[in-house]
């Protein structure tokens, strides 16, 4: 009796064992890396007769192979492919009848935006990552000045062997420079869905090599070094990568109405307290023919005061900036406690003078709140319903909206004072 | 005799805190959200308090039926009949719960993780593990909770930390914008249920006495409580009311926010091994209550011949549902609902009945001496 106890208990030990083996191996859904083709990249762009167009940058692991098999070394580390159909989903299937791998989403880090789809509406496209179990919330998400396609077809990244990690580090560069918002798709989400505001995405473009006429009519216009009238696609310039990310494309609800300069971004950051630094460029207060450049940072967070006044709602907005002195072109001694003073003043007054003209812009060109006042006001508010049910809009276009800029130069950089050559102190 | 085993202070808030942690998980916090907007922090702290307060009912009750636990005291209150009437309804309770359980979990399982694996496996595999921890006992089960709460916590934790960068207080605002009792009224008493009450109650020899029995039960609902407000706020904070209220696995989907610069990101599957852990121990507690109250109801000797009957029924029902959505349905408009009679109003009206036994009693004994 014992032994057939004996028996049955090693039946069941084994059976176990056997079970145990078989799970081993591997999930029932498991995909090994070399089954996949990891996505990228993907754009978004209508096309003729109610057609989509879908663009998607595959990421060639063979070419990140260390033992360099099968040519791998040699060859381009992405490859970038598009394809129509009357739904952008459908092109997904598509893509696979001539791609030998399926198709990964879980690492795609940028969705691009072609600037004629985007003014007929992106939600159908954001909630449908949202949606999807391997797109991520956290991908970047931008607008192309022109087709998405072009953008991806000609980003060809020179210092960077993946699309993805190039983008990865443009976006550090917002944080240097300011002249484009880093957006995500949870982002971009949250303020259509959210707030009352519009929303707001950075603008990318391909450079254009031959003579653009509206190139040729911002360079001749721009006289004002704190200006940078320049956007996506129309960066004066020659030579390196034809991708370009500066500017803003501006949305009322999920439809593109327009889009804003690099110094304008730069503004609409500062506004919003989103901006980490920047080098502001201006004319010398003493000598026209001079610039001075400055490197500022926001030193914290804008201090917004709504007040509710006879004449109206009114909205004042502290911003805070400070760093230190990168050039003095004329050697003008603005090191100097009260020269300093006199200059942090006046580029105190251009930077409230840009917001003043940006916030002008926003009311004439009808584009609404971008800078997300709504997230204050809606401390004024009582209930849920009247925030769901508040016209934002025309209160943004109604109300008065002062801004102060406190400017602080802290440090003159590695010099204390510029002294004048001696030569020309002679004369 | 059913032998359970005796556990301490931390094994018991381990037990009933991961029990209570469970919905975290799924789509509750979501639902929180949609109805309190902007306040549902404030929802789930008045939830912390009527399940504090469900609780105490519970525990008064088994004060005064100290010896037994409540599938005895039902009897000794209302008769044989009505007892087994009362305890066949706590039964029933914890084998829907591992019903709906079991295929909230595997839905959940398949759609954040594994797409491709059907859903009689997962459902299977996390079956089978219930059965084979209820089958090693209730001390064991205990044991491993306390092991695993420390990881529980400390990823909770950790999540809780790492997305504080998502955070913007305006979403907080307009402050007080709802009318509590709108909100009773309309829908919080779905998120109201509290089925370690009875579980307590189930398991009450193991605590050893009343006292500690109180004691495990509130720390345990109130750190729960507390982890589940942070959570909301932290969603309606880091997402928006608008965009947390579309979220089927909200947590899961904070835990996709987390990144540290370039290469600290795709965190999320760490999470998900917390998740399943409480996953596998709340299915397992809950089958074990379910078996042990019919095992007790019939005065079984053991308990584990019913485990695989009683797993195979829930396993039976779970997959009765043919898609998420009915599940969802079911489980916030009928079993919420109608759970909170076997969790709350039946051990209200029990302890109502021995109150008044005891009163009647002690008249007859005053009346006795008087006579005397």
């Amino acid at each position: 009796m014992k032994d057939k106890t004996k028996g049955v208990k090693l039946c069941v030990k084994i059976v176990c064992l056997l079970c145990l083996i078989s799970t081993s191996v591997g999930c029932l859904g498991a995909r090994e890396t070399d089954q996949l083709a990891f996505v990228l990249a993907i754009g978004f762009d209508k096309a003729e007769n109610n057609q989509q167009e879908v663009t998607i940058t595959i990421a060639n692991t063979l070419a990140f192979s260390s033992t360099g098999g099968s040519g791998g070394q040699n060859a381009a580390s992405y490859e970038t492919v598009s394809v129509k159909a009357p739904s952008a989903w459908e092109t997904g299937n598509l893509f696979n009848s001539f791609n030998s791998r399926e198709l990964a989403y879980m690492h795609t880090k940028v969705f691009v935006i072609g600037e004629e789809t985007a003014k007929d509406g992106i939600e159908k496209y954001l909630t449908a990552v949202s949606r999807f179990r391997e797109a991520r919330g956290n991908s970047s998400l931008y607008i192309c000045k022109g087709k998405a396609k072009d953008f991806l077809m000609n980003n060809k990244p020179v210092l960077e062997t993946s699309p993805a990690k190039q983008i990865e580090l443009v976006e550090n560069t917002s944080k240097i420079i300011g002249y484009f918002p880093v957006t995500t798709v949870n982002n971009f989400l949250k303020g259509l869905k959210d707030l009352h505001s519009s929303p707001v995405a950075g603008l990318v473009g391909i450079h254009k090599t031959d003579k653009d006429e509206q190139v040729e009519k911002l360079l001749r216009e721009t006289t004002d070094p704190l200006q940078e009238p320049y956007y996506a696609g129309a960066v004066p310039r020659t030579g390196g990568n034809k991708a370009e990310f500066i500017g803003t494309a501006v949305f009322k609800d999920d439809k593109m109405v327009g889009v804003l300069s690099g110094s304008e971004t730069r503004t609409m950051l500062l506004l919003q307290g989103k901006l980490t630094s920047s080098m502001y460029n201006m004319t010398d207060p003493k000598h026209d023919n001079f610039n001075i450049a400055i490197n500022l940072r926001q030193a914290r967070k804008p201090e917004i005061r709504i007040k509710h006044e006879a004449d109206g709602l009114k909205i004042e907005e502290t911003v805070f900036l400070e760093g230190e002195f990168v050039a003095i072109e004329s050697g003008e001694n603005y090191e100097g406690i009260e020269t300093k003073r006199q200059l942090e003043q006046a580029f105190s007054r251009e930077v409230e003078k840009q917001a003043k003209e940006l916030i002008a812009k926003t009311k004439e060109q009808n584009y609404g709140d971008i800078f997300q006042y709504d997230r204050y006001y809606r401390k004024e508010l009582a209930t849920w319903e009247e925030w769901k049910n508040l016209n934002w809009k025309e209160i943004y276009d109604q109300t008065e909206i002062n801004i102060i800029c406190k400017t602080n130069i802290r440090r003159p950089g590695f010099l204390r004072q510029t002294l004048p050559i001696l030569r020309a102190e002679e004369k | 005799m059913i032998r359970e085993g005796k556990f301490g202070f931390a094994e018991g808030v381990s037990l009933l805190l991961i029990s209570n942690l469970a919905t975290i998980y799924l789509v509750e916090p979501s639902v929180a959200i949609e109805l309190g907007k902007n306040m549902a922090w404030l929802m789930a702290l008045f939830t912390m308090a009527v399940m504090l307060l469900q609780y105490w009912i519970i525990v008064s009750l088994m004060k005064r039926h100290q010896g037994t636990t409540i599938i005895e005291a039902s009897e000794q209150l209302v008769g044989p009949y009505l007892g087994i009437l009362c305890n066949l309804l706590f039964a029933l309770y914890f084998i829907i719960e591992e019903a709906i359980l079991i295929r909230r979990y595997g839905e959940a399982l398949l759609t954040a993780a594994l797409p491709t694996t059907p859903i009689s496996v997962i459902m299977v595999t996390l079956t089978l593990a219930a059965i084979i921890s209820c089958y090693y006992g209730l001390e064991t089960i205990a044991r491993v909770s306390r092991i695993s709460i420390t990881f529980i916590l400390g990823g909770i934790l950790i999540l809780f930390v790492a997305v504080l960068n998502y955070v913007d207080v305006t979403n907080f605002y307009p402050l007080w914008s709802m009318n509590p009792l709108k909100i009773i009224t309309e829908g919080q008493y779905k998120l109201l249920i509290l089925s370690e009450g009875l579980l307590a109650a189930v398991i009450f020899h193991s605590f050893g006495n009343w006292q500690n029995c109180r004691s495990v039960g509130l720390v345990a609902i109130s750190a729960s409580g507390i982890i589940r407000t942070i959570l909301i706020l932290l969603l309606i904070l880091g997402l928006g009311v608008e965009l947390a209220s579309e979220k089927v696995l909200p947590f899961f989907n904070l835990s996709r926010l987390v990144s540290f610069g370039r290469f600290f990101q795709r965190a999320e599957s760490v999470f998900l091994l917390t998740w399943a852990m409480v996953g596998f121990l709340k299915l397992s507690i809950t089958l074990y209550a379910s078996t042990v109250i019919l095992a007790r109801t019939f005065r079984l000797q053991d308990y584990r011949p019913l485990l695989w009957a009683v797993s195979l029924l829930c396993f039976s029902v779970s997959i009765i549902p043919p898609d998420v959505e009915t599940i969802g349905t079911l489980n916030l408009n009928y079993f919420t609902v109608w759970g909170l009679i076997p969790t709350i109003v039946l051990p209200f009206l029990l302890l109502v009945v021995s109150l008044v036994r005891k009163r009647e009693r002690k008249q007859e004994d005053t009346s006795e001496a008087g006579n005397h």
